[in-house]
């Protein structure tokens, strides 16, 4: 059985089946089957309940047996471990191919655990069934319109893939997905990781056409170099961002050498990532803003960046980041000063990072952002200070003593954030270059017209300036890594 | 640990010799006499260390003879060493390398990862300051030379303090070598290479441990 491959009937089966379904909202059984339901899934949707009950206007069978062959190759099993083997064994009589286990009572329990464990194995090897989970919270494929998990929330269509050992974490990353319109491909809660470990669902998701980009949260790794193969692997054809939990700083065991001694086991990781050619981030919302980075911008193809801002301090803030990374904080060539002195007030910074000096209030800054994008020395562009102009609309909006110039006033100032949206997007596709937008408003205001229309674009917005420059070290590093890895053996 | 020996620090920089690492000039000697005229023939000043399978850890055990720049210290280094209660049969004659600069490199077998290559800074402060990186192995050239980048002593391989820079091809086939004999015996449990110094800027393994299965 080529686990990879079966892990196709996971996330795009014809028809699926809930095994458990319950009556009670407050059940999992139930919660199972009204996501799948009201995730829009198209292909034939069963459900298996002891009483023969309707749910959601479901009319569900007694068990899978009563479900014709053939019909249904997924199945969402909500029932006790205890009568797992004998679902499976029914399961493969109809023709499912994958099933993922909700329930917990496996090794996380103890000793018994372990043994069910072990047989639940065998049992799929010898039905030719894989199984995700047991003891996880379910998974969503977007491409599928599928949501089948225990949790909310169903994320938004995307190009971002996740495998998770935390359910929580995956869901973290599901709510950011929503809140900021980044949209996710498949996310999945790898559970015990029994029969389909972290190993396969990258490899799996490498291949995937659906998936840009790759997210793994793990605590452990129970073949380490299994993942470093299926890492390295993946990250030739797509980035690959890690976060792992549990990192201990206990030395190596039973070394009687002095490197032996310093080959901790948190060090090598961090070392392996990096040689794979992934990315490591301390935790899971620094791993969406690089994957969101990652599935919205072109690689940038070269360290040189610039910064237009209307916020003099996030300016500063950024230029330091910049010096601080790997990238280049462009010195501005005189020929581009001189183009730049024709669209802004005298008075602006004629320096890097290009503070517009109030600028904004002019038409110019759309050309502005198509001038220095165009220029052959910028490889890539951060934007700050987006949202202040809507910040202004909002409050004139809102305000008792709105008048008729104010609304006008309020008026003009949406628009102009707009403009500079579609002015930042346009930028980007014409020169095939990143434009990374960073503010606060990302999440302190989603309801400004700037960062409204980042998401109506598909566009994200970093939450500070210093995890755009990471995020942007991060592109300029795999592009590097794509460019060069390989050529030199 | 049962089931495994160590190869002395002489068989083990001949073993990484084999895989073209350059080791240090040394000779085996079983009395006094033979040491100083193995120290004239391989030039003042010499090192003296104890030689043998039971000095694993030839400092700790106050093992080592350093800068021995004439015949009358030899002797008296020698006599001091062969007189040790333990009674070691022989010594270890070797060229005193002049290096400020010393870097450490090994392989291990991690558990979880397989076979390891690590280097990183040497010298007395190498566990407190712990600036050590690691590649999986098999690692390529390209990959083995990405590791000094990942060093803060990185700004060490420039010229330093009369030395020239080190020279980083010779130092990436080094570890490369180092991988490859690694990888090569499949008893090799771990590989020391503990200094490496820099005389002129080029790499020289100056003592190694290598520890295999029996």
């Amino acid at each position: 059985m080529n686990k990879v491959k079966e892990i196709q009937a996971l996330f795009n089966p014809k028809g699926v089946v809930v095994v458990g379904a319950s009556t009670h909202p407050g059940k999992f059984g139930f919660v199972a089957l009204h996501n799948i339901l009201n995730s829009g899934f198209t292909g034939p949707i069963y459900a298996t309940n002891i009483d023969e009950a309707s749910i959601l206007g479901i009319q569900t069978v007694k068990d899978l047996r009563a479900i014709p062959p053939s019909v249904v190759d997924f199945a969402m099993i909500c029932v006790p471990a205890l009568a797992i083997p004998e679902t499976l064994i029914e399961a493969s009589k109809i023709g499912i191919k994958a099933v993922f286990i909700v329930s917990g009572g496996y090794r996380e329990s103890g000793a018994e655990g372990v043994k069910a464990e072990s047989d639940l194995l065998k049992l799929s090897e010898e039905l030719g069934i894989v199984i995700a989970g047991p003891n996880g919270q379910g998974f969503v494929s977007t491409p599928a319109r599928l949501c089948s998990q225990i949790v909310s929330p169903y994320p938004p269509a995307g190009t971002i893939a996740i495998a998770s050992q935390s359910g929580n974490v995956l869901s973290t990353f599901m709510n950011l997905a929503r809140i900021h319109n980044i949209g996710i491909s498949r996310g999945v809660s790898t559970g015990n990781q029994t029969c389909l470990g972290t190993a396969e669902y990258i490899s799996y998701f490498a291949e995937d056409s659906a998936t840009e980009v790759i997210v793994s949260y793990l605590e452990g790794f129970p073949d380490g170099r299994a993942f470093y193969e299926s890492l390295r692997e993946a990250s030739k054809m797509k980035p690959v961002i890690v976060v792992r939990g549990g990192t201990s700083p206990e030395g190596a065991k039973a070394a009687s050498s002095h490197t032996g001694s310093l080959a901790t086991d948190d060090r090598i990781f961090r070392e392996m990532v990096k040689q794979a050619g992934a990315f490591l981030a301390r935790d899971p919302l620094i791993a969406f803003e690089l994957a969101a980075a990652f599935a919205t911008q072109p690689l940038p193809a070269g360290k040189n960046t610039l910064v237009l801002t209307s916020a003099g301090g996030w300016g500063v803030l950024t230029a330091d980041a910049i010096s601080d990374s790997e990238l280049n904080l462009l010195h501005l060539p005189d020929d581009l000063m001189r183009s730049i002195d024709e669209y802004l007030p005298p008075r602006w910074s004629k320096s890097n990072p290009i503070d517009l000096a109030g600028g904004e209030t002019r038409e110019t800054i759309p050309k502005l952002i198509d001038l220095v994008l165009s220029h052959a020395d910028v490889d890539s562009l951060i934007f700050l200070g987006i949202g202040i102009q809507g910040n202004i609309a909002r409050s004139y909006l809102e305000s008792e003593y709105l008048d008729e110039g104010m609304r006008r006033i309020a008026k003009f100032h949406e628009s102009q954030e707009k403009k500079y949206v579609s002015a930042l997007v346009r930028g980007s596709a014409e020169h095939g270059k990143p434009v990374l937008v960073a503010s606060e408003l990302g999440i302190a205001d989603p309801n400004n017209p700037a960062i409204m229309a980042l998401r109506g674009n598909n566009w994200h917005c970093h939450t500070s300036a210093v995890s755009a420059v990471a995020a942007l070290e991060a592109l300029e590093r795999y592009s590097r890594i794509r460019n060069s890895q390989y050529k030199y053996q | 640990m049962s089931g495994t020996y160590a190869l002395t620090e002489h068989d083990s920089k001949k073993l990484l010799a084999e895989y073209g690492v350059h080791i240090s000039r040394e000779v085996i000697a079983h009395s006094v006499d033979e040491a100083i005229s193995c120290a004239e023939s391989i030039g003042f000043p010499v090192v003296l260390k104890l030689n043998g399978p039971d000095y694993m850890h030839k400092t700790e055990s106050d093992g080592v003879r350093l800068h021995l720049a004439d015949r009358a210290t030899v002797r008296s280094a020698a006599e001091e060493l062969f007189d040790r209660p333990d009674k070691p049969v022989s010594l270890l004659v070797s060229e005193h390398i002049r290096s400020s600069r010393e870097f450490i490199a090994g392989v291990t077998r991690n558990t979880d990862f397989g076979l390891t290559l690590a280097f990183g800074l040497g010298g007395i402060f190498t566990e407190v300051i712990a600036d050590i990186t690691f590649r999986l192995l098999p690692a390529t050239r390209y990959e083995i030379r990405s590791m000094f980048e990942d060093l803060s002593s990185k700004a060490l391989f420039k010229a330093f303090r009369g030395e020239p820079e080190i020279h980083v091809e010779e130092l990436t086939e080094v570890l490369f070598s180092i991988s490859n004999c690694a990888l090569d015996r499949k008893k090799i449990i771990s590989i020391d290479v503990n200094p490496i110094l820099f005389p002129g800027g080029h790499p020289v393994a100056v003592d190694a441990l290598v520890i295999a299965h029996e």
